[in-house]
């Protein structure tokens, strides 16, 4: 995502100053400036469709409601957001330790299908293949290392903006990073090698 | 050659170590086959994650803008704080309810404990009235004539068969007393 809405941090100062003052279509421009990268970011780390949108839900309505305890002189404001939906991440994995039933599932309202993609057939389903093959070797990582994982590459950040956004010192966000690439290795195994292979041409 | 630099290699391939440990890096990685075989993975696996985590849960469109009214219907505008001493109906409700229960008892009570309450002694009545046993006189004024004829049931005779002391274990301080009052039987 583009670091600020708008082009410069006075544009977004801007438009968070206008949020303050209640504006709709503030909110609207800041949530879609932010919103896709932040739904990554949680679904990176819960791997599920509803509670990543629970989450993205609850960290903007968190976020507006706060926006005056947002300083600007302490950090950006997307690793403000980001602090926020990892957190909320972490409170939604806990309340995921209670079993619970989905009421639509279970009134078999079901989900919306996903949209077609616009995509070859042959590259589509080679790209199903690697997403799958990551999400599952994302699965097995601790939290901890997903969180930093889906930081430092879904979200590019620095090991510096990971730090800040973990809660953590850098150099156990760099050790962190170590860590996940040799249990996704692992993980991988060797048929994620070679879709990687077939994918890459390595 | 001594130490290796595989906890700094992340951070090399993302050029964010200073410029020293940079340096450090470059120089061990050209004497160290290991470091440099690590090197070559740690890339490797940089460039596949930074190729296919943004593509992992990349939301439809109709998929975010269905959220947004949920969260502008929470963070829109409120209705007027209320008065910090304005009650609700609730409240009021609450309020009365509670002075109900506990004050109908208070003002019930009184009455119910006069109608349901045991026959008492007159206070004057008890003050005529001699406890027995229990008295404050000393017991030099209990032996007067006087008051021996008020207690028929005490005499000042000594019996002429008094019973057996009972044997004690050992010997036990023998207390004068001007009278000795033995009970009839």
């Amino acid at each position: 995502m583009d670091t600020y809405p708008g082009g410069s941090k006075e544009a977004l100062l801007a438009l968070v100053d206008r949020c303050k003052g209640g504006d709709q279509t503030a909110y609207a421009e800041l949530y879609e400036h932010y919103a896709a990268g932040l739904y990554r970011l949680a679904y990176s780390i819960l791997l599920d469709v509803g509670d990543a949108e629970d989450v993205l839900q609850d960290a903007f309505i968190y976020a507006f409601r706060n926006l005056r305890n947002y300083n600007p002189d302490r950090g950006e404001f997307h690793t403000w957001m980001y602090t926020i939906t990892v957190s909320r991440c972490r409170n939604m994995r806990r309340r995921r330790i209670l079993p619970t039933i989905d009421l639509g599932q279970l009134l078999l309202l079901g989900l919306e299908p996903s949209g077609p993609r616009q995509e070859a057939p042959e590259a589509a389903l080679a790209r199903h293949d690697i997403q799958t093959a990551l999400s599952a070797a994302l699965r097995t990582l601790s939290p901890r290392l997903r969180e930093a994982v889906a930081l430092r590459y879904g979200q590019g950040l620095t090991f510096r903006e990971m730090a800040d956004v973990l809660g953590c010192p850098q150099k156990t966000a760099e050790s962190r990073i170590r860590l996940a690439h040799d249990a996704l290795s692992s993980a991988l195994g060797e048929h994620g090698r070679l879709l990687l292979e077939e994918l890459w041409g390595f | 050659m001594r130490f290796h630099v595989k906890h700094l290699l992340s951070a090399y391939v993302s050029h964010e170590l200073p410029a020293y440990q940079r340096w450090r890096v470059s120089r061990h990685i050209q004497l160290c086959d290991a470091c440099y075989a690590a090197l070559r993975r740690e890339e490797e696996r940089a460039r596949v994650l930074k190729t296919e985590m943004p593509r992992l849960g990349a939301a439809r469109p109709d998929q975010l803008a269905r959220l947004l009214p949920g969260i502008l219907a929470e963070v829109g505008p409120r209705p007027a704080a209320r008065h910090p001493y304005q009650m609700s109906g609730f409240g009021v409700a609450l309020v009365l309810s509670l002075l109900v229960v506990l004050f109908v008892p208070a003002l019930v009570m009184p009455r119910v404990a006069a109608d349901f309450a045991l026959s008492q002694p007159d206070p004057h009545e008890l003050a005529s009235t001699e406890t027995l046993g229990v008295t404050d006189a000393p017991l030099a004024a209990l032996a007067t004539p006087t008051a021996i004829a008020l207690r028929p049931w005490v005499t000042t005779e000594v019996p002429s068969q008094l019973p057996p002391p009972a044997p004690v274990a050992r010997a036990m301080p023998v207390l004068a007393m001007p009278v000795q009052a033995t009970p009839v039987h």
